[in-house]
């Protein structure tokens, strides 16, 4: 992606990073055009994870803020979009946990989204239902379109456990899909 | 009538919340979220200090109250001597217009919150253990719930709980003490490299014994080693947020494929470096001298790696059936 290459190529600027200087840098220009070009693709993901527009956007800004505290070490590596979006993944899997252990909290809940199309609902609550590693792995073969190659390269895993999870987490995932029509109103279940 | 979705229809629904997610315009903008990040760094500055001023002084006032800085021929403490320590701080980083605790109640209290919420989970996860379809297959492992002492990252107090088995897939809980009580910030499925196959994701063997701390990965925050288990030695997985979120760091080598996030033989933090041994099994495993594998974590790829022990053999120990790093 050219926003990666670009940082990449731009480097550091002399800034440690964690304490940005006031003036602008090579590394923040360089930040700033990754920004912009990442913005839109990682708050889709968080979107699918989490099935709100709201905390989508929330987490992606999290992940983005957290790429620009590591942006000396990030920039360092083959992809910076594919550090954030690690992060940014498992901050919305983390949000699953915590939206199960703190009901009353102010995390938003994606079935309260009042805008969201039923089957966006409807497949995010079922992305709960997977281990995060196996809803990861549908996220980024199924949703992203990326080989099983580059889906175990991004998850540390080997190819054929990938195969593995993918069929398992669309069974699954299918299943509660359909379970959760049928028991809607004018689902089909008398 | 709503049509029922197959599985085709996932990765269509998936695509389509892609696009639908995919805001164009970001709402903030980037120069405006790094002097956020900037004044968040400033703040976990603060943060960090009145933190380790509490440890520290939890340390002295455990060692005058109860240990070897107390004397008979001591005079009886000053208050103003200990003042600055015991309007310190709490953990919370809620600003609160009453005075804070002492430290020394802040911490008690957080270890003793982090026992009970533990030996809650730990109940909770062992019923449902009982109840599940890996009862039988694992009926000979004891159910463990290990944990981390309270430790600051941060400027936040955080642990890490292990538990044998939980019924959500994550048995490995990252916790955060905030007003009074310890919640889980992040919670990982098991480690890979227990089995040669077919994982579960929700069950860990684990050895009893508290979850060990030290900075293994250099970036001044703690890393969390918890205590696995295996037939004839305590192999161990790390819990850190090095990368920028919390998770496992996988081991590469000596000679282990694929990456694993499990590591034999007995590991364990040595100050703030990371060790496991090798046996060679030259002449036999009974036999032969065992060898100190210093781990180092590299950032770049978010893993420890290790240089090959002396005696260790690529053209046999690659090909073992389990992924345990670190040998035989």
């Amino acid at each position: 992606m050219a926003s990666e290459d670009q940082a990449r190529d731009t480097g550091r600027g002399g800034d440690d990073g964690r304490h940005p200087a006031t003036t602008t840098t090579k590394a923040e220009e360089a930040y700033d055009a990754f920004f912009r070009a990442s913005w839109a693709r990682l708050q889709g993901q968080a979107y699918v994870l989490t099935g709100s527009l709201e905390q989508a956007q929330d987490l992606t800004q999290e992940a983005l803020l957290r790429a620009w505290t590591h942006w000396d070490r990030i920039t360092g590596y083959e992809s910076a979009e594919g550090w954030t979006r690690r992060v940014l993944h498992n901050l919305c899997i983390g949000s699953w946990r915590r939206t199960q252990v703190r009901p009353m909290s102010v995390v938003r809940e994606p079935a309260t989204t009042v805008d969201a199309p039923t089957d966006h609902v409807l497949l995010a609550e079922a992305l709960r239902h997977l281990p995060g590693a196996q809803a990861r792995a549908l996220l980024l073969h199924d949703g992203l379109g990326m080989t099983v190659a580059e889906t175990a390269g991004e998850i540390g895993v080997p190819e054929g456990t990938v195969k593995s999870w993918l069929s398992r987490s669309r069974k699954i995932v299918a299943a509660h899909l359909e379970r959760s029509q049928r028991s809607a109103p004018g689902g089909g279940e008398t | 009538m709503t049509t029922p979705m197959d599985e085709d229809r996932v990765g269509a629904v998936m695509r389509d919340m892609l696009r639908a997610g995919a805001a164009p315009t970001p709402p903030v903008d980037p120069a405006e979220l790094r002097r956020g990040a900037h004044r968040r760094s400033l703040r976990r500055v603060d943060t960090k200090v009145v933190v380790a001023l509490a440890a520290v002084a939890a340390v002295l006032v455990a060692l005058i109250v109860a240990g070897p800085l107390r004397s008979d021929n001591r005079p009886t403490r000053s208050p103003t001597a200990t003042q600055p320590l015991t309007t310190s701080t709490s953990f919370s980083t809620t600003t609160s217009t009453t005075a804070p605790p002492p430290p020394t109640t802040v911490m008690a209290a957080a270890a003793a919150a982090l026992d009970t919420y533990v030996a809650d989970e730990a109940a909770t996860d062992a019923a449902a253990l009982k109840a599940s379809g890996l009862a039988s297959r694992f009926a000979t492992s004891p159910f463990i719930a290990d944990h981390s002492a309270p430790v600051a990252d941060d400027g936040r107090a955080v642990a890490v709980a292990a538990f044998t088995y939980d019924p959500g897939g994550h048995p490995v809980q990252i916790l955060e003490y905030d007003d009074g009580q310890w919640t889980p910030v992040a919670a990982l499925a098991a480690p890979s490299g227990q089995f040669a196959s077919g994982e579960p994701s929700s069950f860990v063997f684990l050895t009893s014994g508290p979850v060990s701390v030290a900075d293994v990965t250099g970036d001044g925050e703690p890393d969390f080693l918890v205590l696995a288990s295996a037939a004839d030695n305590v192999p161990g997985f790390v819990v850190s947020d090095a990368s920028g979120t919390w998770g496992y760091i996988p081991f590469s080598g000596p000679g282990v494929a694929p990456l694993t996030d499990v590591l034999g033989r007995n590991a364990q933090f040595q100050g703030n470096t990371l060790e496991s041994v090798y046996d060679s099994c030259v002449p036999d495993c009974a036999a032969a001298q065992d060898v100190t594998v210093t781990w180092t974590y590299q950032p770049s790829t978010d893993e420890f790696t290790a240089p090959d022990p002396p005696g260790y053999d690529t053209t046999t120990t690659t090909t073992s059936s389990t992924t345990v790093a670190g040998g035989p």
